[in-house]
């Protein structure tokens, strides 16, 4: 530091207070193991500054939302990977929350006088999960917005305070912009100060009490600077190469616009929460709130109390039955039901059967299209949900697949089109395909409709291709999600990236490059440091 | 071997040695994260397409001899926004075969600019840049005169292609 005559230090820390944070006591020396802590808090900081980004493209705003995450995903150079990492870096969060609680807990690592750290980290879990769920309602896609209408309805149900609850969080029934306007602030600025500021605190009291270090006791002591540093940071090395292997490889999938009228959809909430919607599954009807509210808020309760519950003086989890018993039969519940909730069958996607019956003349629009691109069509929509409803509304004369073979009785071609594969004049001959050209052409049919050419002048073909746009038969977000699904039958994904800035994957490959390096550096200085310096 | 206060000479070698992995594996989070962080911002993520030429006037309804603004909407496309969005132009008639099309962004730093039919000149009323009846500049900031518009002349009717110019440099090139 180039702080000579100490102009800095007389009005900043002064060295001893970065030497005694530096010089932190480790009983029994630096381990991988006391990692996890500081995982989550670098994972944290991975979410807010990844989280800030966003906003320089997060629109909230109920028509806008959507389209402006896809447009940061697949128009903005890196935004794939900072979209990627704020999603990766949520899971990555509470699973290692939920880890570094597990490990506490094993070793015993709450007992007095670290009681205040521990419900301090339980509520610290607890902010995480909020910031879980709202921050998948944002995306305002099918998932995020079915998740916050089980919520909203999930909260109204509660006796008493319960419409003030939902109003609170939910503001507005039916939920609409409203809602997301009281979402946005809950993610991106209440509930990450919050947990800020009991982060800060939750540090604090660790640091009061000092590291509990190993459960056997060693008479070794080890200083957090400089081995400990490099524990948790090449930890966190490992784990950011990890959140860009899975934005690169693994991408968050497209569930497809918001549409509040689409009853085919299923909704899942993420996985933090299946074990939440697995109970709900048994408790129905007036016990529905007992389920929400009760059963966690007694696990809370129970969690939070543990310091209190367990007050043995030995830290040995072999000397701890009752506790380790109680907290293995938790987790395997919590397993069993997430387990359970992750493959609870979906309804089957059945066509309907028999013939389909002759296109009424009312579906088919014979007024000119409306001019200018279509909501759907500049809608990146879900190719899976697509399927469920290309299922109801296509599959009857399109055949199954789209693989056509329909007859159409008095049309010139004698069956209705196969869309799988699809003319090339609406795809377009140029592999890879021109997504938007493709869709676009998609588009104008789902929209307004066709006439069918007849076998000879005077002919009346069984269908016509009818309008689905115009005539709200379909809505824009069903239309853009079924759009996708035809993009899907013939190879070609509607989601792809425009511009990358770098290709997912290359980039992917030189984080990992760069990581094995860093990892194989660390290994050699740690173990030369242990084998000539014990 | 020697010791001092803080261990032993080889001690002191293998704790810089352990601090200097601390520095490479803070450099690998550096670049990592850093690459996607600053490309993802300073990236330029849509260019304005050129739009097609649009009709905006008749001919025959523009005086000759003196700027005449018209305003005309055309169909944009603003990111993920598709709207129809509204331009004006200044067209300077000479002939029925001969209009020159400005632009009224100030090339200085982006203001709209006015006719003052008194004074015969245009004024930026941001700097107070000062532009001829031609569109040269005679007083102010700008770094050039103002900019002329694509048109031409179809079936009677004014046809203007609408570009936005790059402000404040003295060439003259699409945003």
């Amino acid at each position: 530091m180039a702080d000579r005559d100490g102009w800095f230090s007389r009005r900043l820390a002064s060295r001893g207070e970065v030497r005694e944070i530096l010089g932190e006591k480790i009983p029994g020396g630096a381990s991988f193991a006391y990692a996890l802590g500081s995982a989550t808090l670098l994972t944290f900081l991975t979410l807010a500054a990844t989280g800030i980004w966003e906003l320089f493209f997060y629109v909230p705003s109920t028509s806008q939302a959507y389209n402006s995450i896809n447009f940061m995903r697949f128009q903005v150079p890196f935004g794939w990977l900072i979209h990627g990492l704020h999603f990766w870096a949520a899971s990555l969060m509470v699973v290692l929350a939920l880890l570094h609680l597990f490990q506490v807990f094993v070793w015993g690592a709450f007992k007095e006088p670290r009681e205040l750290t521990w419900v301090l980290g339980v509520f610290l879990l607890l902010a995480t999960l909020l910031a879980v769920f709202t921050g998948g309602t944002l995306v305002w896609d099918e998932k995020g917005y079915w998740a916050a209408r089980v919520g909203s309805g999930l909260a109204g149900s509660v006796p008493i305070i319960g419409d003030w609850m939902r109003n609170l969080v939910f503001s507005s029934e039916p939920l609409g912009q409203l809602t997301l306007s009281r979402l946005f602030p809950i993610h991106i600025a209440i509930v990450p100060i919050l947990l800020l500021t009991i982060l800060i605190v939750h540090v604090a009291t660790f640091r009061k009490a000092g590291a509990a270090g190993a459960i056997q006791h060693r008479e070794k002591v080890g200083t957090f600077w400089p081995e400990q540093v490099l524990m948790d940071l090449v930890v966190y090395c490992g784990l950011l190469a990890l959140m860009t292997w899975l934005s690169a490889w693994m991408m968050p999938s497209i569930a497809g616009p918001a549409d509040p009228i689409d009853a085919t959809y299923v909704a899942r909430p993420d996985w933090p929460f299946l074990w939440l919607f697995q109970v709900l599954k048994y408790l129905g009807g007036s016990l529905e709130w007992m389920g929400f509210l009760l059963i966690p808020l007694v696990g809370i309760v129970l969690l939070l109390a543990v310091p209190w519950l367990d007050r043995k003086v030995d830290r040995s989890p072999a000397r701890r039955p009752v506790a380790m018993t109680l907290f293995w039969l938790m987790i395997l519940g919590i397993f069993a039901l997430t387990y359970l909730g992750a493959t609870s069958p979906t309804e089957p996607l059945a066509a309907p059967t028999g013939a389909p019956p002759a296109t009424p003349e009312s579906s088919i629009v014979s007024t000119p299209a409306v001019p200018g691109p279509s909501a759907a069509s500049h809608t990146i929509g879900g190719a899976e949900h697509g399927q469920a409803i290309f299922v109801s509304y296509c599959v009857p004369c399109h055949g199954q697949e789209g693989k056509g073979g329909v007859p159409n009785p008095n049309s010139a071609d004698g069956t209705v089109p196969e869309i799988n594969p699809i003319d090339p004049e609406i795809s377009g001959e140029k592999k890879p395909f021109d997504v938007q050209f493709f869709v676009d052409n998609i588009d104008a049919y789902i929209q307004n409709g066709s006439i069918v050419e007849p076998k000879a002048e005077g002919d009346t073909p069984k269908y016509n291709m009818p309008s689905f746009g115009n005539t709200y038969a379909m809505t824009q977000a069903q239309i853009a999600d079924v759009e996708a699904y035809v993009l899907k039958l013939n190879g070609t994904e509607r989601a792809t990236i425009q511009k990358a800035g770098i290709e997912p994957k290359t980039y992917a490959w030189w984080t990992l490059g760069g990581f094995l390096i860093v990892a194989g550096t660390t290994g050699f200085a740690l173990t030369s440091r242990r084998k000539r310096g014990s | 071997m020697p010791k001092d206060a803080r261990g032993t000479a080889e001690e002191v070698t293998r704790r810089g040695f352990v601090g200097w992995a601390v520095g490479l594996a803070a450099g690998f989070v550096g670049l990592v994260a850093g690459i996607p962080l600053v490309g993802f911002v300073t990236a330029q993520v849509s260019a304005a397409e050129p739009g097609d030429f649009v009709g905006v006037a008749d001919v025959a309804s523009i005086p000759v001899g003196e700027p005449f603004g018209i305003s005309f909407a055309e169909a944009t496309r603003d990111a993920y926004n598709y709207a129809v969005l509204p331009h004006s132009v200044y067209a300077l008639k000479k002939s029925d075969t001969d209009i020159v099309v400005y632009s009224p962004v100030c090339p200085h730093l982006g203001c709209q600019v006015f006719y003052d039919r008194q004074k015969q000149e245009y004024v930026c009323p941001c700097h107070g840049s000062v532009f001829d009846i031609n569109g040269a500049r005679t007083a102010g900031p700008a770094p050039r005169g103002l900019d002329t518009l694509p048109s031409k002349i179809e079936k009677g009717q004014l046809m203007v292609q609408w570009i936005q110019y790059k402000p404040g440099v003295p060439e003259k090139a699409p945003v």
